[in-house]
């Protein structure tokens, strides 16, 4: 049985790689430099000028 | 009959989970992703996030920490896991295995069970003790059987998810909506009860418990208590994002509502905590309620907390199956006692000593999970330039280009290895020490620990790479660059 279901995986999954390999359009687009500037925006400036303003204010 | 139902249910749910999603499959919207993600970022984990916080800073201070470090955790998973996931369909664990190689993503797997044991081990202790905690309260029972109350609530607790995931818990995993209301309900009544019980005045003024004194190294430990936990994110990344159609869809999705949602969240445990003078949820949001609001107060915390801990073990559950030598030779029930059976024992012998040590396992998040962000930037964007090959993802034998050294990168966990020294070295998640010190200054107070890590994780691995892997022809890195 498992031995079965195991095959009938393999099976399945060559079948998916088939169909990535003869898709042209599987690969999905790379981040732009938009996409990293935004990225670096949110989860790096923003957080920097936060965590520096309480700094200023609080740290004195 | 149900559990073999629900276990080949679940090996086909785990060995097609893994596989690669073609674009006509990828088919959720802006609002689908938002929902989903929003769904999964509102989980009950926060609450304690934001307790611990309580610990080091002021509800001002600790408001810019939490966001910032949720912020910038959630940078460095997104920027590691996100766009491969997108690109290719993948998710995170198949994503992982050109680093750490074919069989060497099995680390992958580790890291996600064992951050899931621990975080199922605080929301479940965590409802035993609300639970004991209302009935002391209403003098249903005295205050010497709390704590034997509180093991037996969280063992029944664990009992029923087990029954429910042997079961065939297929659906379970579609309810997260319903377990983020759930949150969101329980944290709202807290925070109103909060407001207009004791005041934004007293809340604003509450002193935290343990701080240091030394306003750098509280600050920086409250921050790095976001960018630890936030980093755990890392394992669940490609298994939401990949059904997204490209990646500029998907960054603000996986910046706010994963990432700042767990600060923000977070914050009602922060406030509770500052306002009772008790970090632990458990407590000081029964102290802040009273009875009848804590009675309803609990139903919500339950209902949140064993929704999120159910849809954890099934996690755990499906990334265990995806380890091949499991997927057919372990039964489901036994994969369940696997995924449930540390937490009962800890919920049971270790309660207290792992919710004293809370803060801990949050910190050792970051010591896992920086390290293997690093490498995951510099292997896809720096080494590969962003092409992998879709069939070696599950080729496990060696004419697979991510078989390197008997399926595992000897690079990527001697990198990994030396990311987590560092991150000891900087902070120990155990101790609090901070070993780096120059000149009388503690180093982490201007570094903080999971961002140089991240930083010298990834230098490591692109050096052994360039002097090790690459001349050596493993990894397959010179025929993605061509």
């Amino acid at each position: 049985m498992a031995t079965q279901d195991e095959a009938e995986l393999q099976r399945l999954l060559q079948e998916r790689l088939q169909l990535v390999d003869s898709d042209p359009e599987y690969e999905g687009a790379e981040p732009t430099s938009g996409d990293q500037l935004l990225l670096a925006v949110v989860g790096l400036v923003i957080p920097a000028i936060l965590m520096i303003g309480g700094w200023v204010l609080y740290g004195g | 009959m149900a559990a073999s139902q629900a276990e080949m249910s679940a090996i086909h749910q785990a060995a097609e989970g893994s596989w690669p999603v073609v674009p006509a499959e990828r088919n959720w919207g802006l609002i689908g992703l938002f929902g989903v993600t929003l769904s999964a970022g509102i989980a009950a984990w926060s609450y304690s996030i934001g307790g611990a916080v309580s610990w080091y800073l002021t509800a001002a201070l600790g408001t810019i920490a939490m966001i910032s470090g949720a912020l910038v955790g959630m940078y460095f998973v997104t920027l590691a896991a996100l766009p491969v996931s997108i690109k290719y369909g993948i998710d995170t664990i198949a994503a992982s295995k050109p680093m750490y190689g074919s069989r060497g993503a099995a680390f992958s797997i580790f890291v996600q069970y064992a951050s899931i044991i621990g975080w199922n081990c605080i929301l479940i202790i965590l409802f035993g003790r609300a639970t004991a905690n209302v009935l002391e309260a209403g003098g249903l029972i005295s205050a010497d059987l709390v704590s034997i109350v509180s093991i037996i609530v969280s063992l029944i607790t664990i009992a029923i998810a087990y029954v429910m995931v042997i079961g065939g818990a297929d659906s379970i995993r579609n309810n997260s909506v319903w377990i983020a209301v759930a949150v969101a309900i329980a944290g709202g009544v807290v925070l109103f009860m909060l407001v207009s019980q004791t005041g934004v005045d007293t809340i604003a003024a509450g002193e935290p418990a343990y701080a240091t004194g030394n306003f750098h190294l509280d600050y920086v430990l409250g921050f790095e208590i976001l960018v630890a936990t936030v980093l755990s994110w890392w394992p669940y990344m490609g298994g939401i994002m990949r059904m997204s159609k490209s990646v500029s869809q998907a960054l603000l999705p996986s910046m706010i509502c994963l990432g700042l949602a767990t600060g923000v969240i977070g914050l009602i445990g922060l406030y509770a905590g500052l306002a009772t003078g008790e970090p632990d949820p458990s407590i000081s949001f029964v102290q802040i309620t009273g009875l009848w609001m804590g009675l309803v107060a609990v139903v919500f915390i339950g209902l949140a907390n064993v929704g999120t801990a159910i849809v954890g073990v099934y996690a755990t559950m499906i990334g265990l199956k995806q380890v091949p030598y499991f997927q057919f030779r372990l039964k489901w029930p036994i994969v369940a006692l696997l995924a449930l059976g540390p937490v009962a024992i800890i919920a049971a012998f270790f309660s207290d000593v792992f919710m004293d040590n809370i803060l801990s396992f949050m910190y050792a998040l970051g010591l896992v999970f920086a390290p293997i962000c690093g490498i995951q930037i510099v292997d896809y964007y720096l080494l590969r330039r962003q092409k992998l090959h879709v069939p070696s993802l599950y080729d496990y034998s060696s004419r697979g280009r991510y078989f390197f050294w008997g399926g595992f990168n000897i690079a990527a966990f001697v990198a990994t290895a030396a990311g987590m020294l560092f991150y000891w070295f900087l902070l120990d998640p155990i101790t609090y020490e901070n070993r780096f010190v120059v000149n009388d200054v503690i180093v982490f107070q201007w570094i903080s620990a999971s961002i140089p890590t991240v930083i010298l994780a990834g230098v490591l691995f692109w050096i052994l790479t360039r002097v090790l892997s690459i001349p050596m022809k493993k990894g397959g890195y010179t025929a993605e660059s061509a």
